[in-house]
């Protein structure tokens, strides 16, 4: 049997095969769709360390 | 200098020339974005912090190097710095045993200008903030890295295979596997992700 990395096999999606897709089909990735995706999850999800941070590094150099 | 028309390039540039404003233009540019993947890759505020300071300070003695080979990005330049000293980190930290179970949770109000939005909608945005980050950390490592090497750092995918090590093939398919795991987390979950 073949071995599977656990942390991936907990997270596999039911008809997904992870042994027979992987790294052969990369153009199953459509990069536009991707990145949209990404965009539209993550833009609220911006952190800011703050000003004072930022003075902290400008008076060390 | 004025931020909004000068695009990086000229920024670095005028930063070695000797402009000194030039690099806080290019700081409180990009802090948030830089800061952002830092965070989600160590969840750890504190030390995010000080792994934000280190990395704009090697920023910083490398410009002034002439270490920089400008290809106009350096956002991807910065994360890339970033990525090794976070990688550099837990090396370290393995070496001295010792295991980091701060997963503190972020100051969610973190410099936010209160007068900015009403406390409602703070609270909302909050709330998805600290659940895309639930949904972020869920992820496999090696997934999760993809997805914050891509987004924040604006690498190819050429470059994520580079940093990370493996063939482009690979980080192609763990951002496969990544998005096909957050729509099902986030069904799982439940999840409303919208801005109100």
């Amino acid at each position: 049997m073949p071995m599977v990395k656990i942390s991936t096999l907990f997270y596999r999606v039911d008809g997904f095969g992870e042994l027979d897709a992987s790294s052969t089909n990369p153009e199953i990735l459509d990069l536009a769709f991707c990145d949209q995706y990404l965009d539209q999850l993550l833009t609220h999800c911006c952190f800011d360390p703050g000003d004072k941070l930022v003075q902290t590094i400008l008076e060390k150099i | 200098m004025k931020e909004s028309i000068t695009s990086d390039q000229h920024l670095v540039q005028a930063y070695i020339k000797g402009d000194h404003s030039a690099i806080e233009v290019l700081i409180n540019r990009h802090r948030s974005k830089v800061y952002t993947y830092i965070l989600l890759t160590i969840k750890n505020h504190p030390l995010a912090e000080d792994l934000f300071q280190e990395t704009f300070i090697k920023v910083i003695q490398s410009l002034r190097a002439g270490k920089y080979k400008d290809n106009g990005k350096f956002l991807s330049w910065v994360i890339r710095i970033a990525h090794n000293l976070i990688i550099d980190h837990f090396r370290k930290e393995k070496q001295m045993n010792s295991i980091s179970n701060d997963d503190s949770e972020v100051d969610l109000f973190n410099s936010k200008k209160l007068s900015d939005e009403n406390i409602e909608e703070l609270i909302i945005n909050s709330q998805i903030k600290s659940e895309i980050r639930t949904l972020i950390n869920e992820l496999p490592d090696d997934q999760r890295e993809v997805v914050l090497l891509r987004h924040y750092g604006g690498l190819s995918f050429k470059e994520i295979a580079d940093q990370t090590d493996v063939s482009i093939n690979t980080a192609l398919g763990r951002m496969r596997y990544a998005l096909i795991n957050l729509r099902k987390l986030i069904q799982e979950k439940n999840l409303s992700l919208t801005v109100y």
